[in-house]
């Protein structure tokens, strides 16, 4: 068989690559290359050097080391049983594309997944051995993003943490029955001992780092960008509900750093029990809304559901307004003087938004035309907020109110 | 009225200098007119105060703001940036002041310095020039920010690339890495930079492999890649004809009929192992520890990362029965290493018994079904333990107290 040209595999690795969201190059440690004298840098925040026409950021050099897989997982483009072209990438292969972009300023460093080949051990020290090219061989300081493979040794996912920033594991789908039913040979259990395995790695590794003693030298780190997992949205029944609370337990179980949803698209030679409909984006968004609710506003999942109906969100207003119109009895909230906890739950008010107003009521009372400098949309607050020079009086409590804010109601298109 | 002409324009020291002779004559800042070195002297202002290098104490937020903001390319900044130093050395809580017209056109223009900064680190492309006899490459990069802020950027570059030769020519300035120093100089045009890459086509190929044509957003794209960019960005030129097709690709997915399996996959996936088999009838410690891993007679496996099996010599004399595993016995799935693990590692060790001669099973399963897992365990020791500890309450209540 000859060889495809590189290009050739790059189109097929890239395409198989998509339907990962995840292309986040933020959150792990400092460093240069100034110390190398080779290439490289992460400076904590990541930078996205492109954006698709999907709306999407290209930080990362998001490819398969192969599509070949034998797992037939049924969401999956690359299932064993799809007519999808196949191709492989060797290790080296991937150490020039990475390079050869990064010298150009097109990425951050490379997000590396693959199918499963022969098993998942063989699978992951390929992985692992691409990573260590690029550290060991090309002094390469950019970001490393490996794939976990679920059921590999616990040894080469140890091995993974040393060379990469960040590692991560796929639940797939939210519920156990969706993924026995989607994903056969994909095991919660062996999923959730590899998420362990990194979780103890990064726990180690702040141990050692604490333990050390003074003058020696410090211990290596383990993935510094932590763990991230991803969930596809829409391709089995579960609801919101059901992804809120194993997004909840994987948050809190593993330290996971991001859980990302994924809506599901269709993908070419598709398995004929998926939707073939358009992906459910607004869901994805609501989800993400929804996420940020439980990790920066203090929301428990509970309170978020009880703005949703039968376990799901919204799709027309976001959670945070959806919750405050079954609350109208918090509301409205003193901008001068309501605790930072409460501020929070004021739908139109972010994080940002809420540590500028701690810092200046302390120096002065706000008013309406204050917040207009604080905020994007005062207007989204009227309801909700009470300041020396505005009440909204019957307004919080108004039935309209959910009205104000959700977008008209559209005809349908008929069918013709 | 005063008059301060600055030569450069969007450099920090000049400005500074200017700044601490105005203060230190106590020239309020309605009394100073800023001009340009292009605009020269107007005819009828006094000369300014000389250039000062005293000091002025600010707020160290304040000066960092103020580094970046004198490369705002509005003419009104030196004038503005006066204006907030002057208030700035009197009242220490000035930026806190968030809601104040100075300090917030101050904000809103160093946030757009700071999104410049960062476009341009993203939005650089450089082009290899070739490479020395040592193999160093060098590579040169044309870019035209919205700000005057190479000099803002150039350092973040030379940690980034520090391993090879490049160039960024901007119309204002260029930043050259040469020799391990970096050189800043006066600016270029296009020209000087070659117009393509030999790597530009499988970054462009990548660009439209990893687009989704099923999740068209346009206006997310172009939110945060503005048009103003996309000349310099060669991966730009696929935009229109990705958008163009993507339509057509999701229809054809669509409409496409499932085709038969590919031939292939029977034989690819005689590699998936086959999973033990395992009956109710447990015979070995390896099987009770499989059968406890996949134990689903009560609730706790959902939440669980993994059944925690005991673990010691088939021949202990000696067996410990624990609680149900705490977070560290979970993740790590051996009994007796969290917090109370260590306490009894301890006990042990004082007591001169050693922990791998004794036999230690703490279960997940809830109590009913503990007695059934840890019964399980002595049934298949041999010969019986001689001794059976309950570590905790409901390991007693379990009714362990005599083996069979």
């Amino acid at each position: 068989m000859t060889e495809k040209p590189i290009l050739q595999k790059l189109a097929v690795l890239a395409d198989a690559a998509k339907y990962d969201a995840s292309c986040a190059s933020s959150g792990t440690v400092k460093r240069d290359s100034t110390g190398t004298k080779g290439i490289g840098s992460t400076e904590g925040m990541g930078i996205c050097h492109s954006y698709a026409p999907d709306g999407r950021c290209i930080s990362l050099l998001k490819i398969l080391l192969t599509n070949f897989c034998i797992y037939d997982c049924r969401f999956c483009i690359n299932r064993a049983s799809s007519n999808v072209e196949r191709a492989r990438f060797s290790p080296q292969e991937v150490v020039r594309l990475t390079l050869d972009f990064y010298k150009r300023n097109y990425i951050e460093g490379l997000f590396l997944s693959s199918g499963i080949i022969r098993s998942e051990d063989y699978t992951m020290e390929q992985l692992v051995e691409v990573a260590r090219l690029l550290r060991e061989e090309h002094r390469f300081q950019g970001y490393i993003h490996l794939k976990t493979i679920a059921g590999a040794d616990p040894g080469l996912v140890a091995l993974a943490g040393l060379y990469a920033d960040r590692l991560s594991t796929n639940v797939e789908l939210p519920t156990e029955a969706g993924l026995a039913s989607f994903a056969p040979e994909k095991k919660p259990e062996t999923i959730r001992k590899t998420m362990a395995s990194v979780r103890v790695g990064e726990a180690d590794a702040i141990d050692a780092a604490k333990s050390r003693l003074i003058g020696k030298a410090l211990p290596p780190h383990f993935a510094p960008a932590g763990q991230s997992t991803q969930m596809i949205v829409g391709a089995d029944a579960a609801r919101d509900d059901d992804i809120l609370a194993t997004a909840t337990n994987l948050y809190s179980g593993y330290q996971l750093r991001r859980v990302y949803y994924s809506a599901y698209s269709p993908i070419p030679d598709a398995s004929s029990d998926l939707p073939p409909m358009r992906p459910p984006l607004m869901r994805e968004h609501r989800l993400y809304q929804a996420d940020w609710l439980l990790r920066f506003y203090g929301f428990a999942r509970a309170e978020i559901m009880e703005g949703a109906s039968g376990g799901m969100l919204d799709l027309d207003i976001d959670p945070k307004l959806a919750w405050a119109l079954q609350r109208r009895e918090a509301f409205p909230v003193d901008i001068n003087r309501a605790p930072r906890e409460l501020l929070l739950r004021v739908p139109g008010l972010g994080t940002r938004a809420v540590d500028r107003i701690v810092a200046a009521r302390r120096l002065g009372m706000l008013r309406l035309g204050d917040l207009a400098k604080l905020t994007a949309s005062v207007k989204k607050l009227l309801p909700f907020v009470v300041t020396p020079d505005w009440r909204p009086g019957k307004l919080t409590d108004s039935a309209d109110l959910r009205a104000r804010f959700a977008p008209p109601a559209e005809q349908l298109a008929l069918a013709l | 009225m005063r008059e301060v002409v600055l030569k450069t324009a969007g450099d920090f020291a000049e400005w500074r200098d200017a700044a601490r002779g105005l203060l230190a004559g106590g020239v309020a800042p309605e009394d100073v007119s800023w001009r340009d070195g292009e605009q020269g002297a107007s005819l009828f202002g006094d000369d300014a105060p000389p250039a000062s290098a005293a000091a002025v104490a600010l707020p160290r937020q304040l000066l960092g703001m103020i580094d970046r903001v004198i490369c705002h390319r509005d003419p009104d900044v030196p004038a503005r940036l006066y204006r907030v130093v002057w208030r700035g050395a009197r009242d220490r809580h000035l930026l806190a002041r968030t809601t104040d017209a100075d300090v917030d056109w101050l904000r809103k223009a160093d946030k757009a310095i700071r999104r410049d900064v960062h476009k341009m680190h993203a939005f650089v492309r450089f082009r290899r020039l070739g490479e020395d006899a040592g193999g160093r490459e060098s590579f040169a990069a044309w870019f035209e920010p919205s700000h005057r802020i190479l000099r803002l950027t150039a350092p973040f570059f030379q940690r980034r690339f520090f391993g090879m030769d490049w160039a960024i020519v901007t119309p204002d300035a260029r930043a050259i890495w040469h020799n391990e120093t970096l050189t800043l100089g006066p600016g270029g045009t296009r020209h000087e930079v070659p117009d393509s890459d030999v790597v530009e086509d499988q970054w462009r190929t990548y660009y439209g492999a990893i687009f989704n044509p099923a999740r068209v957003k346009i206006d997310a794209m172009r939110a945060e890649m503005p048009k103003k960019y996309w000349h310099n960005l060669p991966e730009a030129q696929n935009i229109a004809p990705l958008l163009a097709g993507a339509g057509a690709r999701v229809e054809r997915m669509r409409e496409a009929a499932v085709s038969l399996a590919n031939p292939r996959s029977g034989k690819w996936r005689t590699r998936v192992p086959d999973e033990l088999a395992l009956d109710d009838d447990v015979k070995t410690l390896d099987e009770l520890a499989r059968a406890i891993d996949r134990c689903k007679r009560c609730p706790l496996y959902c939440n669980a990362t993994q059944g925690v099996a005991g673990e010691g010599p088939k021949s202990a004399c000696i067996m410990l029965v624990g609680e149900q595993p705490g977070d560290q016995e979970d993740l790590q799935g051996r009994p007796f290493v969290g917090p109370a693990g260590q306490v009894l590692n301890e006990a042990l060790e004082e007591a001169g018994l050693d922990r791998c001669g004794a036999c230690s099973s703490p279960t997940r399963s809830s109590i009913s079904n503990m007695s059934r897992v840890a019964s399980g365990d002595c049934t298949r020791i041999r010969p019986r333990p001689r001794s059976i500890y309950a570590a905790g309450g409901s390991t007693r209540n379990a009714g362990l107290s005599s083996p069979r």
